[in-house]
């Protein structure tokens, strides 16, 4: 029997199931012949492709480590998946450390500078942003860069204007500033009126989370502060009671235990999540309006550490404690990072699935990378 | 024979249509299980199919309509519930079962099967068919693609310029 010839519809139908977070699988058939390369590069394709996976798939993350050609600590790219040639961080960033990753721009923040610098590695474009004159102090505070284009579904936002946000910790009392830029003033905004709560601890520079129109940040496991981009105003919401008093005392700052912060994120389907580490378990809650109409968190998982093969090494070195501490997120892939004693391992909450995906870790300043790379993408 | 709790009161039993495939094949088959295809519901809606007419398919031969049929039969139940959210999980699993099974059949066939979803308009088909048929050669070169996709090999010039994108891709090949 002849083998029934396929339509572009068909073919169509087909390349739209290439999983996006190996990019290759789609290179590959793009080099195929000119009728498979039109389809994959067209516009209506790319469209439906995006529409069709929704979030941009994880492709890797960027974070410092050391470069031996210019002999110092640099941000560069390490992949988690078959990923293209990912572009050397500008030569003048070489002594960043990196913040934040969002919507295809990485937010550096250049050492010895008053510049925040937002570059985004498909364009190649950067911008200085100088930083605002809210009190920030060395450490406590958090940064995020935005795409600030209205009705942007996030999944190819190029070019569009960008807003970053800065949320700075007084002292350990609080209280809280916030602060937005926008690239299309290049100035920022007003300071939203600070926010006096009782926080008690520090601020770190952790991933933080946008649901809709409002930015999440856990601070070192106590509260979570949440910035409404329209409203420009600060609060704050409680962590999931389940976590107990218990827990608060882990993480009381005075006591220091690394093993046991938490970080907010975007969940696939759109909540905002927390995910923390208590004893040897792995938790992951998402805020939901619950039966009874209260908007709560509700936990969706619980993952034993050391039933994990890829953390048993950490294990065993430190008997007595785990080493493990939260360092980032895939923004609506529900994945994390963790830090451990034998390296970076990433953790799929869909799959159950645990990864190393880098050896020992020298600094922990660590921002996923999602981006759609599709035949047609070219990174300068 | 128990009472029907829906349909279109037919005196219980299930109104029946007839489809007919470019062979001249007569199919007989529930009218929930046809309207899978968005294209023979609206057919069947108006009243087609039944009787001694049938709904000539001249784009569908027996074996591929055939094929078709049986997977339309086991998944009506579950698209007469809206896309089942009340399904158990024995029901889903044993649908997941059924369609792993279903696809796991010769290229050719395959290939027949998703024309056939296309033009009859059946999604959950089409896309069963076209995951299947991405997870096949998702990981094969460019020539194994171009073989599979039913491409004619490719002439010296085209296959100089392949070689080149080759050379300038090549961490997809690693």
């Amino acid at each position: 029997m002849a083998q029934p010839e396929l339509n572009n519809d068909a073919i169509t139908e087909i390349l739209l199931r290439f999983p996006p977070a190996d990019p290759a699988c789609l290179i590959r058939a793009a080099l195929v012949c000119k009728p498979l390369r039109r389809i994959l590069t067209g516009s209506a394709f790319l469209r439906r492709y995006r529409e069709f996976h929704r979030t941009p798939p994880l492709l890797g993350f960027i974070s410092r480590g050391w470069h031996s050609e210019l002999g110092n600590f640099t941000p560069c790219f390490v992949p988690t998946a078959t990923a293209p040639p990912f572009p050397e961080t500008p030569q003048d960033c070489s002594h960043s450390s990196v913040i934040d990753c969002r919507h295809g721009r990485v937010l550096l923040n250049a050492f010895n500078q008053d510049d925040f610098v937002v570059w985004d590695p498909i364009t190649g474009n950067q911008e200085k942003v100088n930083k605002p004159s809210i009190p920030i102090p060395y450490r406590d505070y958090s940064a995020a860069v935005l795409c600030a284009m209205a009705g942007c579904d996030h999944r190819n936002c190029h070019g569009a204007p960008f807003s970053v946000l800065i949320l700075g910790l007084e002292d350990t009392q609080g209280p809280v500033h916030a602060c937005l830029y926008s690239s299309e003033t290049q100035s920022w905004g007003t300071p939203a009126v600070p926010l006096h709560a009782d926080i008690d601890s520090r601020l770190d520079v952790l991933c933080g989370a946008l649901v809709k129109d409002e930015f999440y940040y856990c601070v070192w496991g106590n509260r979570i502060i949440e910035y409404d981009l329209g409203k420009n105003c600060l609060s704050t919401i409680d962590l999931p009671n389940d976590l107990g008093k218990n827990f608060l005392s882990l993480i009381d700052p005075r006591k220091l235990n690394p093993d046991s912060c938490g970080l907010c994120m975007l969940m696939e389907d759109g909540s905002l999540g927390f995910a923390c580490i208590k004893d040897s378990g792995l938790y992951l809650w998402s805020r939901k309006v619950k039966p009874d109409g209260d908007v709560g968190w509700v936990q969706c998982k619980v993952v034993e550490l050391s039933k994990l093969e890829e953390l048993v090494p950490a294990l065993s070195k430190k008997k007595k404690k785990w080493v493990t501490e939260l360092v980032g997120a895939a923004q609506g892939a529900d994945v994390v990072f963790m830090a451990t004693s034998v390296g970076i391992v990433m953790y799929d909450f869909k799959s159950g699935e645990a990864r190393k995906v880098r050896e020992k870790p020298l600094c922990l300043d660590l921002s996923p990378f999602m981006f759609f790379y599709t035949p047609g993408t070219v990174m300068i | 024979m128990a009472a029907p709790e829906s349909g279109d009161g037919n005196n219980g039993a299930a109104r029946m249509v007839t489809l007919i495939s470019s062979d001249n094949t007569r199919f007989e088959v529930e009218a929930a299980a046809a309207s899978l295809s968005q294209t023979l519901q609206l057919t069947i809606l108006d009243g087609g199919g039944g009787g001694g007419d049938g709904i000539p398919l001249p784009n569908v031969d027996s074996a591929t309509l055939s094929k078709v049929l049986e997977y339309c039969i086991k998944h009506a139940p579950a698209a007469a519930n809206g896309g089942a959210p009340n399904a158990t999980a024995v029901d889903r699993a044993e649908l997941e079962r059924f369609d792993n099974e279903f696809v796991n059949i010769d290229q050719s066939v395959l290939y027949s099967l998703i024309m056939a979803a296309h033009n009859l308009e059946i999604e959950g088909l089409q896309s069963l068919v076209a995951k299947k048929v991405a997870d096949m050669i998702k990981g094969k070169s460019p020539m194994e693609i171009r073989r599979t996709l039913g491409f004619p090999d490719p002439t010296p010039e085209e296959q100089a310029e392949m070689n080149a994108h080759m050379l300038e891709y090549g961490w997809a090949y690693e």
